[in-house]
């Protein structure tokens, strides 16, 4: 398996948390679902592990990517004023 | 005779907690329906809607998400009124041993790492092309990646405005963004900001 192989080559984490139980944590750990004891070993382990910390890198510039394009645009001021005049007159 | 200052307050409360958010449920509306006209008129329903049911909302408790709940069954109902296929998304049975589903290892990124392992060529993408991208997922997966990476929203929160178990909302999640990597790194490729790597067409064709 490419993780096997990956193991081989770079190492990865003696103790704790394995490479392929941090990398299936990798996203809720990015999301901040993990509880703060889980959070630390994947923390940990992408902090020493060489061959799993592009993989943490990629994900926050991805997750960083999307955050910044979805955010950005505000709802028309025109659209604003008409749900304010709307609950104006549904509260008299 | 119409209770006044209950009236206010109840203005005042709505001001504070729902009209706050009134950008992120119009990116919301725009991000579900890819239309701007559609997308106004989806908040100003979401609005009226959750001005109506404002008794039922708990004070205090997260009235983003409760609002996207609204938009997201108002866009819905447009859509079955209109008698538009919904893009169906078959939702495979996670793996036990997965989160949500497929390999832990993400081939783009494994493709990637060595040569932009700091992901650069997201900064070359605009913001029309990831949207584009973001557009282009089927609608659960959309709203999904949508509530969380660019809202913010905890599982918990995208369960029970789209009315799934948190397993299914990771499952989508899983599966969502990686649709939306491999468009993303698709575009990269074909505008030449990272070359195509052999592993990830070996890793395509199993």
């Amino acid at each position: 398996m490419i993780i096997d192989m990956l193991r081989r080559m770079f190492g990865g984490t003696p103790d704790g948390m394995d490479c392929e139980e941090s990398l299936r944590l990798l996203s809720e750990y990015l999301d901040g679902e993990l509880d703060t004891l889980e959070a630390a070993e994947v923390e940990e382990h992408f902090r020493v592990c060489s061959a799993c910390y592009p993989h943490l890198r990629l994900e926050e510039r991805f997750k960083e990517r999307v955050q910044s394009a979805g955010a950005s645009g505000s709802c028309p001021d025109e659209v604003k004023a008409g749900i304010r005049a709307a609950l104006e007159g549904a509260a008299d | 005779m119409a209770d006044r200052p209950g009236k206010d307050m109840k203005r005042a409360a709505f001001e504070q907690e729902a009209m706050a958010h009134m950008d992120a449920v119009y990116r919301f509306a725009l991000r579900l329906s890819g239309d701007p006209d559609q997308a106004n008129d989806l908040v100003q329903e979401t609005y009226l809607r959750a001005w109506k049911a404002w008794d039922q909302y708990t004070a205090g408790t997260r009235a983003k998400s409760w609002l996207f709940t609204i938009c997201r069954n108002v866009f819905l109902r447009q859509v079955e009124r209109g008698n538009r296929h919904r893009a169906t998304v078959e939702e495979r049975a996670p793996r036990a041993s997965l989160s949500g589903g497929g390999s832990v290892i993400n081939p783009i990124w494994t493709s990637t790492a060595q040569k932009d392992p700091e992901g650069e060529f997201f900064d070359s993408i605009v913001d029309h092309d990831v949207l584009r991208a973001i557009d282009e997922l089927p609608e659960e997966y959309r709203t999904a990646v949508v509530m969380s990476d660019v809202e913010g929203l905890p599982y918990a929160d995208i369960a029970e405005a789209t009315g799934v178990p948190v397993g299914t909302v990771k499952s989508r999640l899983f599966r969502g963004r990686r649709q939306l990597q491999m468009a993303l790194y698709e575009f990269a490729v074909e505008m030449g900001y990272v070359g195509r790597r052999e592993e990830l067409e070996q890793e395509e064709a199993t």
